[in-house]
């Protein structure tokens, strides 16, 4: 039977969420947060809401269970798991990349950029200009010089 | 899709790295358009792009009366023909070469430069009288106007402004985009009557030779940061010209390989680190040829340097021609498809003129050894050979 640390983390709503601290550290904010003696009690995270803030504690905790090997299985049950991870709306969508951008997870940061690259990637204008009337994006006059670019015609 | 969330107030670094994902420029662009917001965060050049799937830009077309600025470009993975203003591709001049998304042109007169199709940025290299066998060039020798000299220095001769323009210059490859913003470029030209190799560098004002590597003529690809140059039968020269020289000679070694025999063109593709030599057969018949097949090798060191047979390529599609040739993930782009070889008409024997059927171009298939049609060419579309032929060019916004 083995001890391991855990680290409490309190969030925005006041909540408390006790981590292993292997996994709390997977955050680099966090780990440079426990180097540096803050957390002696619980590290705070007040711009953080429980939802996301358990979302990411998910993500890091799965990452770390997983062996890091270069076995075949266990790296596409990784890949699935992030796969289903950011099936989210575009509201936690946003929530979760500033949150983890704060707390400073590279993996799943890098997870996120290509997640959102890809919802821009293959649009057509006419799917853009939807996305833009539901979002209400301020429209910038440069389009019509790039669409110059791309005058096209289909033969 | 329910939200209320205002994207445009993301931080410009998540922006920027967001943008970083992107692999196609269209995506880039369309992201650059979201919201000014988005547009301020990101470059305006994006530098990290990888090698773009290359436009095939076709020839003059023949009704060109009112609209001879337009040329037309046909993209594979849209799968849709752009047309963009080039009043610069004019027929008076000649293209010699298309590589990181630049077209190098000759004229009547000494000038050599190069412009961007997409950006219109344009910009001159040394001009043709300062190659170093070039001893005189006068505008009042009507029809001999370049005077030049052969590689013992020997015998004299003449060219006129259109032999000059024509048949001076096979091929120029540069080592990285040549667009003033950024860092130093190198560009070699193959000399077509003598097989020399001459380079010049950004800003400079000559072409000098690179000596000793005559016979390595056939084309040259940049790799590994040297210029690598390959003969009929297999023989590289590796120039090693970025950089700085002691002696202001720049530094050429050369790798022999198994004799090559057989095939009518040479092309050398940078694949990765790997080093690929891709043979091309045709058919010649009476006035016309036409390519039936591909060879691909790959330079290996094993008891001495050889070409190793390569049968498949897997996921990558190789872009030949008259282009500096390109190897590209057919996974990153639609339209591309894997362990083929896309060619456009590079045969120099014949003077472009007298020559029948239609162009030589396609699609190469390795596994099967065939040889099929590109999308874009339908009889409906295009008949006959018109000058200049069709290039590949890979779309660049740098």
């Amino acid at each position: 039977m083995s001890f391991s640390k855990t680290i409490m983390l309190r969030n925005y709503d006041g909540e408390t969420f006790v981590v292993d601290e292997v996994v709390a550290v997977e955050p680099q904010t966090i780990e440079h947060m426990i180097e540096d003696g803050c957390a002696n009690t619980s590290i705070p995270l007040p711009n953080i809401t429980s939802k996301i803030l358990s979302k990411v504690i998910e993500h890091c905790k799965k990452h770390v269970e997983t062996p890091n090997s270069n076995e075949k299985d266990a790296k596409a049950d990784l890949k699935s798991f992030d796969f289903d991870f950011v099936k989210a709306d575009q509201g936690t969508l946003f929530d979760l990349i500033l949150a983890v951008n704060y707390l400073n997870i590279k993996g799943l940061l890098d997870l996120i950029y290509q997640t959102i690259a890809d919802m821009i990637k293959g649009k057509t204008p006419e799917e853009e200009e939807e996305m833009r009337r539901v979002n209400a994006w301020v429209f910038s006059c440069f389009v019509g010089v790039t669409c110059l670019y791309f005058k096209s015609k289909k033969i | 899709m329910t939200t209320t969330v205002d994207w445009s107030e993301l931080q410009p670094e998540l922006i920027e790295s967001i943008a970083h994902k992107l692999k196609i420029h269209k995506d880039y662009i369309h992201f650059r358009s979201v919201c000014w917001n988005w547009r301020k965060s990101t470059s305006k050049t994006p530098k990290h792009l990888p090698c773009q799937l290359p436009w095939l830009m076709f020839p003059h077309s023949s009704n060109q009366n009112q609209q001879s600025h337009l040329r037309l470009f046909f993209s594979l993975s849209d799968d849709k023909i752009y047309r963009i203003s080039l009043p610069e591709a004019s027929t008076i001049r000649r293209r010699c070469g298309s590589s990181h998304g630049w077209l190098v042109y000759l004229e009547e007169t000494p000038g050599v430069f190069v412009i961007n199709p997409l950006t219109r940025v344009k910009h001159h290299l040394p001009p043709l009288c300062s190659f170093p066998n070039v001893v005189n060039f006068s505008v009042y020798n009507v029809g001999r106007e370049y005077t030049l000299k052969t590689v013992e220095g020997d015998v004299y001769y003449t060219c006129s402004l259109k032999e000059m323009r024509n048949s001076f210059i096979k091929k120029v490859v540069f080592s990285s985009s040549p667009s003033d913003e950024d860092l130093d470029y190198y560009a070699l030209a193959i000399v077509n009557q003598t097989g020399d190799l001459a380079y010049c560098r950004k800003g400079g004002d000559v072409w000098r030779f690179v000596d000793d590597a005559q016979l390595c003529c056939e084309d040259v690809v940049f790799h590994k940061g040297c210029f690598y140059a390959v003969s009929k039968y297999g023989t590289i020269a590796v120039c090693d010209i970025c950089g700085d020289f002691s002696n202001g000679v720049p530094n050429v070694s050369f790798i022999h390989t198994q004799l090559q025999v057989g095939g009518d063109m040479q092309y050398l593709v940078s694949l990765g680190d790997e080093l690929l030599l891709v043979t091309r057969y045709l058919e010649l018949g009476f006035h016309a040829y036409k390519t039936t097949e591909f060879r691909v090798f790959k330079l290996v060191l094993k008891d001495g340097w050889m070409w190793k047979s390569v049968l498949e390529l897997d996921d990558w599609a190789l872009f030949v021609g008259e282009n500096s040739s390109v190897a590209i993930r057919a996974s990153d782009f639609e339209g591309c498809k894997g362990n083929k070889i896309y060619f456009t008409d590079d045969y120099s024997e014949w003077n472009y003129d007298g020559a029948n059927g239609d162009h030589d171009l396609g699609v190469y298939d390795l596994e099967g050894g065939s040889v099929a049609a590109l999308p874009c060419y339908t009889r409906k579309f295009y008949n006959g050979r018109r000058w200049p032929p069709p290039i590949w060019i890979t779309p660049s916004l740098h």
